[in-house]
C-alpha cells in the first residue's frame, strides 16, 4: 500500500439553508398533526435524510436508510407509554415512580438498540456504518454503577446514624453529594469510550484513547467557566433590581408577612424574577458552550478511523456560545418559528469546524455484511426524549 | 425520452469512487464508467432514493452497487415520464418546496393546534370524565382525605353539636340535588388559620374551621357546598387529569427534539393552560351552584357575599367586605380591577373574585323578578 507523505484535508461543509428547511419543517408538523402522529415517523426520516444529505466530505454526501415503517412501531409504542406513565403518574404517583424505575432498568437496552439501529441506518460512499458493542457494558455502567454508589453511600449513612453524631451525618451527606454528582465525569467517560471504540465504517473500525483525568479537567473548567460568568451575571441582576424597585416590593416585610400572594403577583416581582432566571439561563448556555466545545474537540482528536484517517474538531468557545445564545433569543423571539434556521445554523457551524486527516485515500472502504433488526430500541428512545451524543 | 446522468458510481460493498454517467432510454439503463459500459438493465431494477429538498439522490443498481447524482430535476423528469414506482413520493416535496404551501401549512397548523387546546381537548376530556362510572372517581379520591389529613389538616375546632347541625343541613340539601350515585360526606378540618372548602372527586367535600368563621348566613355556606358539589358532579378533577396528561404528552414530544429549552418550554405553557383550564372547571361550579340556588329558592347573592368575605380576608387594607344585601348589587365599591389585577387573574387557577361575584349578583337579580 502506498502511502501519501502529506496527510490530505477533507473539510466537512454543510449545503443546507434554513429557508429550505423551513418548507419541509413546516409541512412535517402539519401532516403529523392532521395524521395524529403517524406522519412523525416520514418526518423523522425525511428530516435526518435532509441533514446527512447535506453534509458532505471530498464531494460525497451521507445517507440516512431507515424506512418510516420500521420505525414508526416504535414511535406508537413510546407513546402509548408516556401517556400511561403520564395519566398513571397523575392519579398516583407510586405508578409514576414504578414507571420511572421500568424505563431506567430499560434504558441500557434502549440506547445500545438506538446505536446499532443508527449505525446500521447510515452510510457514506456505499458504505454502511456499524456498531459492535455488546449490552453487559451498558448496564455496568448505567445500572451497576450508580447503583453501586448509591449502596454504598446509604450503607455509610446507615451506620454513621447509628453513632448519632449530626457532625458526621452531615459529612456523610457530603460525601454521597461528591460521589454521585463527582462520579459523573467518569461516567461520561465510559460510556464515550464505549461508543466511539464500538463503532465501524465498514469492515473498518473507529478507535479513540479517552483519558478520565482530561474528562474531569473539562468538567471542572466548565463549572469554573459558570462561577466565573455568574460574578458579572450577579451584578446586572442586582443593579436591574434595585433600579426596578423590585427591592422595594419584595422587602416590604409587612406586606409580604400579611399577604404574600399578593406580593408575588405584583407584576414588577414577577417580572424580575423572570430576568433572573433568563440571565442564570443566559450564564448556563455559555458555560455548555464551552463545555461542549472542549469536549467535542479532545473527542475528535483522539478518534482515529482504521490506521490512516485522523479526525478533528475546531469548535471554539465564543463563537459556539454566541450562536446557542442568539439561537435561544432568536427561538424566544419567534416563538418557535426560527427553529430550522437555528438546527441549520448549528450543523454548519459544526461541519465547518470538522475534517479528516488522511494519509490514505478514501476509496479504499469495504462493506460489512448486514443483518436486519426491528427498529423499536430507537424510536422508544425518542419518545422519552434520549438523544444518546454518539460523537458523530 | 432519453435521459442523461452525471455523477458518481461505487462498486458494491466498496468506497472505490469513479466518474460515471447513467443513460436512461424507455427500454432500459445503461451505465457508462470511465467511458465504457459497466453494465446494462431494466429501468424498473433501478431503486431511486427519495427526494428531499436537494441532497445528492442514490440510485441503486440491481448488483448493489451505488449510483450517486445531484441532478435532481433531471432524475425527477424521468421517474414522471417513466412512471417509475420512485415518483409516488415525489408530491410530498413539491409540497415542501413550495412558500405558499409552506405559509399554508404554517397557518393552518396554528389553527388546529389552538383549536384543539381551546375546545377540542376539554370538550373530549369533558366527554370521557362524564361517561367514567362514580366507582373511578371515587377510586382517584381513595387514600387522599387520609393524606390531606396527614399533611395539611387538623382536627376541627368546631363542637360535635355544631357538626351535626352543619351536617344535617348539608344533607337536606343534597337530598335535592340530582347526585348520580356519587356520595356526599362533608368533613370539618383546621387548616392553619386559612380559611379554604375544597372537594374530592369521590364525593369528600372539607371545610376549614376559618373559613366557618366567616360564614354569617348558613345560606352563604350553602352556596359554596353546591359550588363544591358542581366539581364532583361535573368530574372536574378526572377532566384535569386528563387535560393535564394530554397536555404533558403532546409538549413532550412536540418539543422532544430541541434541547435545552425543553424544561422552559414545556413547564410555562403547561402551567399556563392548566390555570386557564381550571379558570373555566371554577365558573362552570359557580354556575352549576347558581343554578341549583334557583332551584332551591335560595338567593344567589349569598355566593357574592361569601366570595368577596373570602377576598377580603387576604385584603388586610380593605379588612372584610361588609355583607351586601340586593340594594348594593351592581355597583361594586371595590376598585375596578387594574392591569395587575387582570395579571393575576390571568396566572391564578380561579378567576377574579369581583367577576364572580357580580355574576352571582346578576343571577340574583333574576332570582328576585321570580
Amino acid at each position: 500500500m502506498e502511502h501519501d507523505q502529506t496527510p490530505t484535508s477533507y473539510p466537512f461543509t454543510f449545503t443546507g439553508s434554513g429557508g429550505e428547511y423551513f418548507k419541509i419543517w413546516i409541512v412535517n408538523i402539519l401532516l403529523s398533526i392532521v395524521t395524529l402522529y403517524i406522519y412523525s415517523a416520514w418526518a423523522k426520516v425525511r428530516t435526518k435524510r435532509y441533514f446527512y444529505g447535506n453534509t458532505v466530505l471530498d464531494n460525497s454526501s451521507f445517507e440516512y436508510h431507515a424506512k418510516p415503517t420500521q420505525i414508526l412501531i416504535g414511535r406508537l409504542i413510546g407513546v402509548a407509554l408516556l401517556i400511561a406513565v403520564t395519566i398513571g403518574g397523575q392519579l398516583n404517583p407510586a405508578i409514576a415512580g414504578v414507571a420511572y424505575l421500568i424505563i431506567f432498568l430499560g434504558l441500557p437496552w434502549v440506547i445500545w438498540r438506538s446505536l446499532k439501529f443508527n449505525s446500521k441506518m447510515s452510510s457514506y460512499r456505499n458504505i454502511r456504518f456499524g456498531f459492535n458493542g455488546k449490552l453487559a457494558p451498558m448496564y455496568g455502567v448505567l445500572v451497576l454503577l450508580p447503583a453501586l454508589i448509591l449502596g454504598s453511600v446509604a450503607l455509610l449513612g446507615y451506620l454513621v446514624s447509628k453513632l448519632g453524631n449530626p457532625a458526621l451525618m452531615s459529612a456523610v451527606v457530603i460525601i454521597a453529594f461528591v460521589l454521585f454528582y463527582g462520579s459523573a465525569p467518569w461516567i461520561h467517560k465510559l460510556l464515550s469510550s464505549y461508543s466511539l471504540n464500538n463503532h465501524r465504517f465498514g469492515t473498518t473500525p473507529f478507535s479513540a484513547k479517552l483519558s478520565t483525568a482530561r474528562f474531569y479537567w473539562i468538567y471542572l473548567k466548565s463549572i469554573g467557566v459558570a462561577i466565573a460568568l455568574l460574578i458579572p451575571a450577579a451584578m446586572i441582576a442586582s443593579a436591574l433590581v434595585w433600579q426596578s424597585g423590585m427591592f422595594n416590593s419584595l422587602f416590604d416585610m409587612e406586606s409580604l408577612r400579611d399577604n404574600p400572594q399578593e406580593v408575588l403577583q405584583n407584576p414588577i416581582v414577577i417580572f424580575g424574577f423572570i430576568g433572573i432566571y433568563l440571565l442564570l439561563f443566559a450564564v448556563g448556555i455559555l458555560a455548555k458552550a464551552f463545555f461542549q466545545s472542549r469536549l467535542r474537540n479532545y473527542r475528535y482528536h483522539q478518534t482515529i478511523l482504521g490506521n490512516d484517517f485522523d479526525l478533528q474538531s475546531s469548535v471554539k468557545f465564543g463563537p459556539l456560545g454566541w450562536i446557542l445564545f442568539t439561537n435561544i433569543v432568536l427561538l424566544i423571539v419567534t416563538l418557535g418559528l426560527a427553529y430550522p434556521w437555528i438546527k441549520v445554523r448549528l450543523a454548519r457551524y459544526f461541519a465547518n469546524n470538522t475534517h479528516v486527516l488522511a494519509t490514505q485515500s478514501l476509496d479504499q472502504f469495504m462493506a460489512d455484511e448486514q443483518d436486519r433488526i426491528s427498529a423499536i430500541g430507537e424510536e422508544l428512545g425518542d419518545a422519552f426524549d434520549m438523544e444518546f451524543d454518539v460523537g458523530l | 425520452m432519453n435521459v442523461h446522468l452525471n455523477g458518481y458510481w461505487y462498486p458494491a460493498g466498496s468506497s472505490a469512487r469513479q466518474d460515471a454517467t447513467l443513460v436512461c432510454e424507455p427500454h432500459g439503463y445503461r451505465l457508462d464508467v470511465n467511458d465504457l459500459v459497466q453494465q446494462q438493465g431494466p429501468l424498473d431494477s433501478l431503486d431511486v432514493s427519495d427526494r428531499v429538498g436537494n441532497i445528492a439522490r442514490k440510485i441503486y443498481l440491481h448488483d448493489g452497487s451505488l449510483f450517486e447524482s445531484i441532478e435532481n430535476d433531471e432524475i425527477d423528469r424521468f421517474l414522471a415520464e417513466t412512471g417509475h414506482r420512485g415518483r409516488k413520493t415525489s408530491v410530498i416535496h413539491r409540497l415542501e418546496s413550495s412558500k405558499r404551501i409552506a405559509v399554508a401549512s404554517l397557518v393552518i397548523s396554528v389553527l388546529l393546534v389552538g383549536a384543539f387546546f381551546k375546545w377540542g381537548l376539554p370538550l373530549a376530556a369533558r366527554h370521557i370524565a362524564h361517561n367514567t362510572p362514580v366507582g373511578v372517581s371515587e377510586k382517584i379520591s381513595d387514600g387522599a382525605m387520609a393524606t390531606l389529613d396527614r399533611i395539611f389538616f387538623k382536627p376541627t375546632n368546631l363542637t360535635a353539636d355544631d357538626q351535626q347541625k352543619w351536617r344535617q343541613r348539608f344533607d337536606e340539601l343534597i337530598a335535592q340535588v340530582p347526585g348520580e350515585g356519587f356520595t356526599f360526606k362533608l368533613h370539618f378540618r383546621q387548616m392553619d388559620g386559612v380559611p379554604n372548602a375544597l372537594a374530592l372527586p369521590g364525593g369528600d367535600i372539607v371545610v376549614t374551621d376559618t373559613f366557618m368563621q366567616l360564614v354569617d348566613k348558613p345560606e352563604e355556606l350553602d352556596a359554596v357546598l353546591l359550588h363544591e358539589v358542581g366539581h364532583v358532579l361535573q368530574r372536574h378533577g378526572l377532566q384535569h387529569v386528563l387535560q393535564a396528561s394530554a397536555v404533558t404528552v403532546i409538549l413532550s414530544l412536540a418539543i422532544g427534539e430541541v434541547s435545552g429549552v425543553g424544561e422552559l418550554a414545556t413547564g410555562i405553557p403547561i402551567f399556563l393552560m392548566q390555570s386557564s383550564y381550571s379558570r373555566k372547571s371554577e365558573s362552570n361550579a359557580d354556575d352549576f351552584a347558581f343554578n341549583q340556588m334557583l332551584k332551591l329558592g335560595i338567593d344567589p347573592a349569598h355566593f357574592a357575599t361569601i366570595i368577596r368575605k373570602l377576598g377580603g380576608f387576604y385584603d388586610d387594607d380593605v379588612g372584610p367586605a361588609p355583607a351586601r344585601t340586593d340594594k348594593n348589587a351592581g355597583t361594586p365599591e371595590d376598585d375596578p380591577e387594574g392591569p395587575a389585577d387582570k395579571l393575576s387573574e390571568y396566572l391564578s387557577s380561579h378567576p377574579g373574585i369581583e367577576s364572580r361575584a357580580e355574576r352571582a349578583l346578576e343571577m340574583s337579580r333574576a332570582f328576585n323578578k321570580l
